[in-house]
């Protein structure tokens, strides 16, 4: 914890500490199917965090995600379902051939830039859905196919299975809620120290501007073509679980509306930001689930299904955030930490952590600013 | 300093830890294996069963799921106001699943603690759920006719499944109208269900020895047709079989009609609504402009009886009902579908409340005994047995006519093909 912790200044690490603990519980409080949809909200947010790589942090407009995740989701009936291996084989595998993949596309990106970017990402989608729709072998074709249960060893993730430990019992959903959430620790870990690497500044500068960055140094095609690799072995990894938890699923389903999802789940949250694509996959993928449990959108008060309520507000969110803070949540959170009423308790809690020599420097700082 | 934040760190985390020990197993499924009356979504007290029901009543299939739904609750209106089952109520917990797979399964999860059986709408929906239901053994009615579910005992599927149903109106067409050298071809969705519709098509083609002059598919989103129409045109096809969703039907045979190819179009099931003749699928509403082909070319293998149809016996009730409980409903054959689904589970809760056990186990054993069902003609006698076989296998097959209510009028007597045994 206090490795990771470390170079966070105290608030951000409580709140930090905070967010985990409050995972860490949340399945004891849900009920089945709250849980279920943490469950599918925590899986599509090890997705999240890899497209922000690179849509985030390296600049990189990609509606090609859910491409990446059927990737991953036939490596796992493949390995898993077909050749029965277990889910530590087919779990990283899911992950490396999907970033084989995005290294392979990812020299695209060094002729094109944005909207063409874009556009030629949607073509990947659809060159995916039309070899999984054919080559029935793997996919099952349009039919679909069953896809494999975690397993370890001899124990499986298998409906009706439990697990007690200490007088606890986690039954299947808690289990797959369990294993993404560490992986989605695993996933935030690396990102975290990636932002702060060598590769990540470069990243980060070749999203300001392409130029600017390789005249200072940064080697735009590897650059690049890193972005796509992390970005899309988190998609595999996210597609292979996501199959795997649902058990069954078909090629339609990994289409152009699963990977603006994924795109509109980072610009809710934050983009570049290490929380913000947790944050929005919580919104745009548990919205809908949500919306249809409260009592006052019930279809006869409305006239409207939750489904159609749930769609009016995740376009309303999207323009409301690229309208107002295009950094989203994030973006609100940190605008409301720099609240005037707020600034002298910070001030404070500077002066605690860092020292008092720090505060006079950054008055002096701004003596010369003005 | 540092310390001080380790400590708050720790403190956060051992609350964590009594929060996870404190709240126990607030995630594991109840599965009751009591017998007697009671069991999961069986309320003893108040003489209440609740019935589970995920419908997609908006997304891509709301316009096939909302008068789904509206012939169960209907049914089941009228069933609670004419006194139950035995003195027993039932209660319908109905949830949106906007047609994903995701949805379905979250919010199957959702129900699942409380409910005694499931109405489960469409393939890839129930295909998500499929694994838990067989491991929660309940009984689930899907709405939709794959062959597949014929082999699972815990499914409960009403209708004659895609394939069979094929198979039959090229029976008819080869054996019945005598045409042994028909050219025929299909124009297939490139999905399950297509799929399926093929399977009975192929099954037919090995035992009629037909023409089958051309095959043609279409993937889901499409929306041109002229390539698979004018490939039927050339193969110069008199019968083409038509696997598709209503808005690919419709453009097939506008397409044709533009073309000046008008085949004798065989709609599967699903192909068809009445929207497709009217605005709005009654009568008296603004004809769309693909009325006339329609009914000079089109027949329909039928999901469920002619809308008012005076022969079946069941119909007179359920007009009545749909009229007090759903007067706006147009004539619509999934409305028929709906409620002629929930006899069957009204037949089955039934003898599972006579038989004394009303636990999953109880109602998934009834359901295995039941035999045959009568469907007040609604739809063709269900059959659940102990070995996997289709819940039906008659076919009825109808003409587009816009003189009558919901546009169709039958062709023949529902019957059975030679090939369907085999299916």
């Amino acid at each position: 914890m206090s490795l990771r912790l470390r170079g966070l200044t105290r608030p951000r690490r409580v709140t930090w500490a905070a967010a985990w603990a409050l995972s860490l519980a949340l399945p004891f409080w849900l009920s089945a199917g709250g849980l279920t949809t943490a469950t599918f909200v925590v899986i599509a947010a090890i997705g999240a965090v890899g497209l922000n790589v690179l849509t985030g942090m390296t600049g990189q407009i990609s509606i090609g995600h859910a491409f990446f995740l059927a990737v991953g989701a036939t490596v796992a009936a493949v390995l898993g379902a077909d050749h029965g291996l277990s889910a530590v084989v087919w779990l990283p595998a899911a992950g490396v051939v999907a970033a084989l993949f995005g290294v392979l596309v990812g020299p695209i990106a060094l002729r094109l830039s944005g909207l063409y970017l874009a556009v030629v990402t949607i073509g990947l989608v659809l060159v995916g859905q039309h070899v999984l729709l054919n080559v029935t072998a793997f996919s099952g074709g349009p039919a679909g196919r069953t896809f494999p249960p975690v397993t370890v060893g001899g124990f499986d993730f298998a409906p009706g299975q439990q697990l007690a430990i200490a007088g606890l019992v986690i039954d299947r959903d808690g289990l797959y809620y369990f294993l993404s959430l560490a992986i989605l620790a695993l996933a935030l870990l690396f990102v975290r120290n990636l932002m702060h690497s060598r590769t990540g500044r470069g990243m980060r500068a070749v999203a300001q501007r392409e130029l600017v960055a390789s005249l200072m140094g940064v080697r735009i095609a590897s650059t690049k073509v890193v972005a796509f690799a992390v970005s899309s072995f988190l998609g595999g990894v996210c597609g292979a679980l996501y199959a795997s938890y649902l058990s069954y699923a078909q090629p339609a389903q990994c289409d152009l509306q699963l990977s603006i999802q994924f795109l509109a789940a980072i610009i809710i949250g934050g983009m570049g930001t290490l929380a913000g694509p947790v944050i929005g996959t919580a919104i745009v993928f548990g919205a809908p689930s949500l919306l249809a449990q409260l009592p006052f959108v019930s279809q006869q008060s409305t006239g409207l299904t939750s489904g159609e309520l749930a769609a009016i507000l995740y376009g309303t969110l999207i323009v409301v955030f690229l309208v107002l803070e295009p950094r989203g949540v994030v973006g609100i959170w940190g605008r409301l930490q720099r609240r005037p009423n707020l600034v002298r308790r910070r001030q404070r809690v500077d002066a605690e952590t860092v020292g008092s020599a720090v505060p006079a420097l950054d008055s002096k700082e701004e003596e010369m600013k003005v | 300093m540092r310390t001080h934040g380790h400590r708050n760190v720790l403190a956060l985390l051992t609350l964590a830890l009594i929060a996870l020990a404190g709240c126990g197993t607030g995630s594991s499924n109840s599965s009751s294996s009591g017998k007697g009356l009671s069991g999961p979504g069986i309320d003893a007290k108040t003489k209440t069963i609740t019935i589970g029901v995920l419908a997609a009543l908006s997304g891509p299939a709301a316009a096939i799921g909302q008068p789904w739904d509206v012939g169960v609750t209907t049914f089941w209106k009228a069933q609670n106001a004419r006194g139950g089952i035995d003195g027993w109520k039932v209660r319908l917990q109905t949830q949106d699943d906007q047609y994903q797979p995701q949805m379905h399964v979250e919010e199957y999860q959702r129900m699942v603690g409380g409910i005694a059986m499931l109405d489960s709408f469409g393939s890839p929906t129930t295909l998500a759920i499929k694994q838990q239901v067989d491991q929660q053994k309940i009984v689930t009615f899907p709405l939709s006719w794959d062959s597949l579910w014929t082999k699972d005992p815990v499914l409960a599927p009403i209708g004659t499944p895609y394939a069979i149903d094929t198979a039959n109106a090229i029976d008819y067409v080869v054996n019945r109208l005598g045409d042994k050298h028909a050219r025929v071809g299909i124009i297939y969705q490139n999905d399950a269900y297509g799929q399926d519709s093929l399977r009975g098509y192929e099954a037919a083609l090995r035992a009629y020895h037909f023409n089958d002059v051309a095959r043609a598919t279409y993937n889901v989103g499409d929306t041109d047709m002229t390539s698979q129409v004018q490939k039927m045109k050339n193969a110069g096809a008199q019968y083409v079989i038509v696997a598709a969703l209503p808005t690919n039907a419709g453009s097939i045979v506008g397409t044709g009609a533009s073309l000046g190819y008008n085949p004798r179009w065989i709609f599967q099931g699903p192909a068809w609504l009445a929207q497709l003749m009217t605005a709005d699928g009654t009568q008296h509403a603004k004809p769309t402009p693909i009325e006339g082909a329609l009914a000079k070319t089109t027949w329909v293998m039928q999901l469920a009886t002619s809308w008012g149809d005076p022969k079946a016996p069941g119909m007179a009730q359920m007009m009545r009902d749909v009229a007090r409980y759903a007067p706006q409903q147009a004539p619509n054959q999934y409305v028929i579908v709906g409620y002629a689904q929930s006899i069957a589970a009204a037949a089955i809760l039934k003898k599972a409340i006579e038989s004394g056990d009303l636990s999953r186990q109880g109602i998934l054993n009834t359901k295995l005994s039941m035999g045959t069902i009568d469907l007040g003609g609604l739809v063709s006698p269900a059959q659940y047995t102990r070995t996997p076989q289709p819940s039906t296998r008659l076919t009825r097959l109808a003409t587009v006519d816009p003189a009558v209510p919901g546009f169709l009028k039958p062709l023949a007597a529902p019957f059975e093909g030679s090939v369907s045994q085999g299916l």
